[in-house]
């Protein structure tokens, strides 16, 4: 028998003229964590997908203990025992969380019919440990995406797999949820159960992993063991090039004050929230997720108005009913999740582009084209999106990429106010750097910028001012240069410390 | 290698016109498809294939292409307007009796129009502000208009029209070239510049793709859509011109049945996707003229109405089959993970 119970030989994949794999390999122990990291579109959820057989290799080998295998669908994979959760949630939104997390392996009586009742218990035994305040009966939709992401755990682990594959499951956590995971993941590993973590957070790789392997631009660069290699090695690995710094200097003067959020409630969402935010200032608001940042976010770009409370805008009191409204004074947003809310599938790159400003590439009453890809191939390049047709649709590009071109979107429209729901979620190392400099560039330019993080050194490294959140309401401010890790972890949870 | 490796066309140079892409599309292969009608109806019936069956052709199934239009825009959105032949009945209702009261023609069809218009506002109305779904409020709202025909006309007809109906349905241009035909081209025009060349017309894919979106993107999707629910109204309004002028310049309570489904099949045909945010123009307008030939064509060859009705239901049935099969192996190329997503929705 073999010391791998999963290994691939020189695996190529291509989409069209598009080489996503060229040659990779990998092995995996039995028993171990081990973590795939590489940039944006090196091919790590394409080699996933190969992998559980939702794309069929064009060339390479797969053992499973030893044995050679094909899977021509994720159905021969998953009962084989190798079970993935995808980047990108696949749950149906309408149904509930029980119906998702049993969907095709429903429990069934002799006569074929549902045993809903067992299939409840059974969710709700496997939802509990993960996250107490998931409802199973409710649909998938009403759950954030933090508490999605947890269901596909969950119905992951209800396979009982093997082997389990989870593509950046932490991308849209908050930490003590990653906590959560990690001890999941690794009660998982010491049950038997071997593990592909990728992710692009090194947090996630150093706590879990006890090997890496990395790929860069379809290529396989290598593996190690984790402590046998620096972070330094490791990020030249990944890049290709030497990173000097993980945050860019910031240059911008602070201004005036441009808008002051000013008590504003949303009834079961968040109470009195006062805040305010400067020219050239980036402001971080952050705490758990389920705090509410979100929904401040929203309530200020009109997607659900504030029920009281005032905001003012350039020194005179606004009424934003909608995201027209916030567009038109110059507030623009960058949603949570990236595939409801940023980008539309099935339109070119290009269109994604252009849709939250078109007025300027109208010609004689006609919408110029030519102009709009001009425009976007611009902003493209600006924050190093890779792709290979500024007209292919956004599901064909990486997750990092798809988040670059709702990013691009944003720069497309003339705004004063940038709101940042997680702006590098799923971005590699490299192209932070490089979204980190653009925030930096428009914050000079006289931008202010609120973002979200649920990243501690993003939010000290970037932030000029921090903003905690805690169950709806503001935990305090901080100073990023007085402040230290420690104390605004504590303020997110002074709450829920408190009460126990 | 890492930087600005983003792979586009030099956009100075035009891409090319790929011949190959353009033959196999889909409106291409409608194309085919009427030229094969055509040669068949030319073989099976020499006799009749002339100059004047032609024009008549293209007449009798003029007058169902307006709905065939604005059934483009309400699809698009992803939804349905299944009363836009009742909404054209109450159209020629409106204009009859204000023409019975003795009011001007012209304003008599502007109030035609009129009453088309509203009829779609309220549609539009309930579907984008109440958010009832448009197969429900349009079945209701087509009960509703024929109810208020009914009882208003019981079983008279009305026969008092603009004389001009009548000529715009049955003359042709210079002895040649159907006036219905230009007045469908004209519209078609005007509807290819609205979906294909306009800001409003990329709202609508947008929205009908992904309307969380485009909300989020600053798009009045409510407004959007009750303006196109709106336009559906006026179209409906162009079609009982057409169609009142096709019946010989009258018009009673249960004409027009069916009409709907024709301009919903039409359209699916035409490549237009009922699921929303794909398709265009082009192929519903020579869908059309496929529609109006089949039908011609099967009632020459002696079929009679029913067993007409069984083949264009499976005619429309293949058709929609193909563009399915096409969809999901181009779909399948795009991304498996996107079309299961598709799929949930
Ligand atoms: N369905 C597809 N059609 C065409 N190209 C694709 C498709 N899926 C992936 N690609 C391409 O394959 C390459 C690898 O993509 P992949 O999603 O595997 O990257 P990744 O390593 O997971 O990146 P990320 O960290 O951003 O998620 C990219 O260049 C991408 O554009
Ligand atoms: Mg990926």
């Amino acid at each position: 028998m073999s010391e791998y119970i999963l290994e691939l030989q020189d695996v190529v994949k291509t989409f069209g003229g598009v080489t996503a794999l060229n040659g990779v390999h990998f092995q995996l122990k039995k028993g171990e964590i081990h973590a795939l990291m590489g940039e944006n579109g090196a091919g790590k959820s394409t080699f996933i997908k190969v992998i559980t057989g939702v794309h069929r290799p064009n060339s390479g080998r797969m053992l499973l203990d030893g044995e050679e295998v094909t899977f021509k669908s994720t159905d021969e994979s998953s009962r084989k025992g190798i079970a993935a959760i995808y980047q990108h949630v696949t749950a149906f939104p309408d149904l509930s969380v029980t119906e998702n997390i049993f969907m095709g392996q429903e429990i069934k009586s002799k006569l074929g019919i549902y045993k809903w009742a067992e299939m409840t218990q059974k969710a709700k035994a496997l939802i509990t440990p993960l996250s107490a305040d998931i409802d199973v009966n409710k649909p998938m939709s009403t759950l954030s995406v933090a508490q999605q992401q947890l269901v596909e755990i969950a119905k992951a682990l209800s396979r009982n797999a093997r082997i389990l594959i989870m593509d950046e499951p932490t991308a849209s956590l908050s930490r003590n949820e990653c906590e959560q995971l990690y001890q999941i993941t690794e009660r998982l590993r010491d049950e038997g159960v071997s593990i592909i973590f990728i992710t692009h957070k090194f947090e996630d790789m150093y706590r879990l992993a006890t090997r890496v392997t990395v790929f860069r631009d379809a290529q396989y660069i290598g593996n190690w063991d984790v402590d046998k290699i620096s972070n330094n090695d490791l990020v030249n690995a990944m890049v290709g090039r030497e990173l000097t710094a993980m945050y860019p200097e910031k240059t911008a003067k602070i201004g005036d004050v441009i808008m002051e959020v000013s008590d504003i409630s949303k009834e079961g969402y968040f109470k009195n929230i006062s805040f305010n935010v400067r020219k050239g200032e980036i402001l971080a608001l952050t705490g758990l997720v389920g705090a509410g940042r979100t929904e401040v976010c929203q309530s200020i770009y009109g997607i659900m108005p504030p029920d009281s409370g005032k905001i003012i805008f350039e020194g005179k009191e606004v009424n934003i009913k909608s995201p027209i409204d916030a567009l038109k004074l110059g507030i623009g947003l960058l949603p949570e999740d990236r595939q409801t809310q940023g980008l539309i599938n099935e339109l070119p790159i290009y269109q994604n582009v252009t849709s939250a400003d078109m007025s300027k590439f109208i010609k004689g009453g006609v919408l110029d084209t030519k102009e709009e890809e001009k425009k976007a191939i611009e902003l493209c390049q600006k924050i190093q999106l890779k792709a290979s047709d500024i007209s292919a649709p956004p599901s064909s590009l990486s997750g990092g990429n798809q988040q670059k071109v709702v990013f691009a979107k944003l720069l497309n429209c003339d705004l004063k106010v940038l709101i940042l729901d997680e702006p590098t979620k799923g971005i590699d190392v490299g192209a932070k750097y490089s979204i980190y400099e653009i925030m930096n560039e428009l914050a000079a330019s006289g931008y202010a910028i609120i973002m979200v993080s649920s990243e501690m050194p993003e939010v000290f490294g970037v932030a000029d001012r921090i903003v905690v959140l805690r169950t709806g309401r503001v935990a305090g401010e901080f100073d990023p240069k007085e402040a230290t890790q420690e104390t605004i972890l504590n303020a997110s949870l002074q709450v829920k410390a408190g009460g126990q | 290698m890492a930087d600005n490796n983003i792979k586009t066309r030099d956009l100075t140079v035009d891409e090319g016109f790929k011949l190959g892409d353009f033959l196999k599309s889909w409106e291409m292969v409608l194309v085919y498809i009427l030229v094969i009608i055509n040669i068949i109806l030319s073989v099976v019936r020499p006799d009749l294939y002339s100059l004047s069956t032609l024009q008549s052709i293209i007449q009798s199934g003029m007058d169902v292409s307006p709905l065939v239009l604005g059934m483009v825009l309400v699809l698009m959105l992803g939804d349905i307007d299944v009363s836009c032949a009742a909404v054209m009945i109450f159209a020629s209702m409106c204009t009859g009796l204000a023409m019975d009261h003795g009011v001007p023609s012209i304003i008599a069809v502007l109030l035609g129009l009129l009453g088309g218009v509203c009829c779609g506002a309220i549609n539009g109305f309930l579907v984008a502000y109440v958010g009832m779904p448009a197969v429900i409020v349009t079945i209701s709202s087509s009960m509703l208009f024929r109810g208020i025909v009914e009882i208003i006309l019981n079983v008279n007809s009305l026969k008092n029209f603009p004389s001009f109906y009548v000529s715009v349905s049955w003359n042709n241009i210079a002895g040649f070239f159907p006036v219905s035909l230009l007045l469908f081209l004209i519209m078609g025009a005007i509807f290819i510049y609205l979906l294909q060349k306009s800001r409003f017309g990329r709202k609508l894919y947008i929205i009908g793709n992904n309307a969380t979106c485009g909300q989020y993107s600053g798009i009045d999707v409510k407004k959007t859509k009750l303006i196109v629910f709106m336009v559906m109204g006026l179209m409906s309004g162009i079609a009982s011109i057409l169609f009142v002028g096709r019946m010989g310049g009258s018009v009673s309570s249960s004409m027009g049945t069916g009409y709907e489904m024709n301009a919903i099949a039409t359209c699916v045909l035409g490549g237009v996707s009922t699921n929303g945010g794909k398709g265009k123009v082009y192929g519903p307008i020579i869908a059309t003229l496929i529609m109006a030939f089949l039908t011609y064509t099967l009632g020459l060859m002696n079929i009679d109405a029913n067993n007409r009705k069984i083949v264009t239901g499976i005619v429309l049935i293949i058709a929609i089959l193909i563009s399915n099969f096409r969809d999901s192996s181009d779909a399948k190329k795009k991304s498996l993970i996107s079309a299961k997503a598709r799929e949930a929705k």
